[in-house]
């Protein structure tokens, strides 16, 4: 190469670094979600449901809205089809969905597929999830595509899976954390606010 | 006092980086340009996240602008069976045909790393049979991990098992910022397996010349499918080899010849070869013809020396066009 060229190509480099800089560290700052904070009231949202009919999931063209359930306690999982550590404590939501009925659980997936993805794939997945089956499970699933809102985000979620929020009967975030909960951290969290 | 900033002028001279370290250094730090999310622990989700890199570099490394391009061949083959994996083939195919494996060599931070860490001063162990039979193994990581269990239990078996990259990049990236420590109980015999691995595969590269990329790097083993279609990398010329060898043995991976699949493209055996039969390829495209040091200056012939020969040999111009094309095609 001539002198030319390399002092060219070495400007234009220190011009795409200088610029990757500025743009990812100063310029394409994270949206910040207000209201997500533990002791804030959970922006509303509402969400597809997926329900299992004679063990086959699909669209049951119902939504889930979570302002239309205050008065309950809410636990709402954040979980995805390619999320090893969510599908590892899903049976704990689900032991505690049954042993506390009183409790709303909703396990919600989003994906950046088609709509029936997931329902396809809850189908067709017997390997994670006990040897039982998603159908067996008594938790309610809720589903956002590419096209609804990014529930995911807007209650606060910066990229990791799972994400737990727990809600109140008053519709107050009391639990908000990208982190595996087993059946005793999900007592430990809810059954305080059931006494309240 | 002079004496002393000699000293000091004279190190540099000694240690001054080659090229392709600057490059390899510039690559890594574009792929995780991303600075802040060191400092506040948290992975970049902006648009650029859609598109990979070029090198093996981990989505959740917290500097990362990119994803890569081995974990997003894994996670696009677990979800084939709703989703055709046509980007990432599309963009592996890509890389593939204009980098090939100088990829490797140039461009991936992992393969840097490892470069670095070959510099502390041990014994080493070279190349030998039983390496080359290892360098092989990753064509067995890359059928079984990549492609088969991703296919049949949608599970990325290679980030999920065995990825020191993720391991360093992802969980230790992540988890040495105290706003993840809350995550520290969540980890298990998966991490302590992980964990051990990479350090492993660290101590691995001190005595043993790019330990991971060597026996263990499927994207290496992906791209080195590309070696002879790929547009950039090294070439030998055979008509100009004398066959004496001095190139495999210069070299420190597992090459039967030059530009083979397990060559990086790293360009140390250019100046090794006694015949200069050892060049770029794609370097018409980036070399002129009568660039007089570079090694690409003996395949187009420049125009004025032809015409000098024309003085002495009487030839005409066209005669001179038709003989430099002929020279052309049988290089």
């Amino acid at each position: 190469m001539t002198k030319k060229w390399s002092i060219v190509a070495t400007a234009l480099a220190g011009v795409v670094m200088c610029g990757a800089l500025v743009y990812y560290n100063f310029i394409d700052k994270k949206k910040v979600v207000e209201g997500v904070a533990v002791g804030d009231t959970c922006p509303d949202f509402t969400v597809d449901t997926i329900a299992a009919n004679d063990g086959v999931f699909g669209f049951d063209g119902n939504e889930y809205n979570l302002y239309a359930n205050n008065g309950k306690v809410r636990v709402i999982n954040f979980w995805a089809t390619w999320c090893g550590g969510c599908k590892e404590e899903m049976p704990h939501f689900n032991e505690f969905a049954k042993a506390y009925p009183e409790v709303e659980v909703i396990a919600i997936c989003g994906e950046s597929g088609p709509k029936d993805v997931v329902a396809e794939w809850m189908n067709t997945d017997a390997l994670h999830v006990q040897a039982s089956g998603w159908a067996n499970f008594s938790l309610q699933f809720g589903f956002y595509g590419p096209d609804d809102e990014n529930v995911y985000y807007s209650l606060g979620g910066t990229g990791m899976l799972p994400m737990t929020v727990v809600v109140d009967e008053d519709g107050v975030i009391r639990y908000n954390k990208e982190k595996n909960l087993d059946f005793e951290g999900l007592q430990q969290i809810v059954l305080p606010l059931l006494n309240d | 006092m002079k004496k002393f900033f000699g000293k000091i002028k004279d190190w540099f001279v000694r240690h001054k980086p080659s090229k392709r370290k600057i490059i390899q250094v510039y690559a890594a730090l574009l792929f995780n340009a991303n600075i802040k999310g060191f400092f506040n622990g948290q992975i970049y989700m902006g648009a650029t996240k859609n598109v990979c890199v070029p090198g093996l570099n981990c989505y959740s490394c917290p500097g990362a602008v990119g994803s890569c391009p081995l974990g997003s061949l894994q996670n696009a083959l677990a979800a084939s069976k709703t989703r055709t994996p046509a980007y990432i083939f599309g963009t592996l195919i890509l890389f593939g045909l204009l980098l090939g494996r100088t990829i490797c060599g140039w461009l991936c931070p992992i393969g840097l790393g490892q470069e670095l860490l070959y510099k502390i001063k041990t014994p080493k162990v070279k190349k030998n049979k039983v390496t080359h039979v290892f360098s092989y193994l990753k064509y067995v990581l890359l059928v079984v991990l990549v492609v088969i269990i991703p296919l049949m239990l949608t599970i990325p078996g290679f980030c999920e098992y065995i990825c020191p990259a993720g391991t360093f990049q992802g969980g230790l990236g992540l988890l040495l910022n105290s706003e993840n420590w809350d995550k520290l109980g969540d980890l298990g015999p998966l991490f302590t397996w992980k964990f051990t691995l990479m350090v492993l595969i660290i101590v691995g590269s001190i005595f043993f010349f790019r330990f991971f990329c060597r026996f263990l790097c499927p994207l290496g083993a992906l791209y080195g499918f590309f070696c002879r279609i790929a547009m950039l990398g090294v070439k030998l010329d055979k008509n100009k080899c004398t066959d004496c060898g001095l190139c495999v043995s210069a070299c420190k991976m597992d090459i039967k010849k030059v530009g083979d699949h397990e060559c990086i493209h790293c360009g140390a055996c250019i100046s090794v070869c006694p015949a200069k039969a050892i060049s770029w390829k794609g370097s018409k495209l980036l070399v002129r013809g009568n660039d007089a040091d570079a090694p690409a200056s003996t395949e187009i012939k420049p125009l004025t020396s032809l015409l000098k020969r024309t003085e002495t040999n009487e030839q005409t111009v066209e005669e001179v066009i038709e003989t430099s094309k002929t020279e052309v095609q049988n290089d």
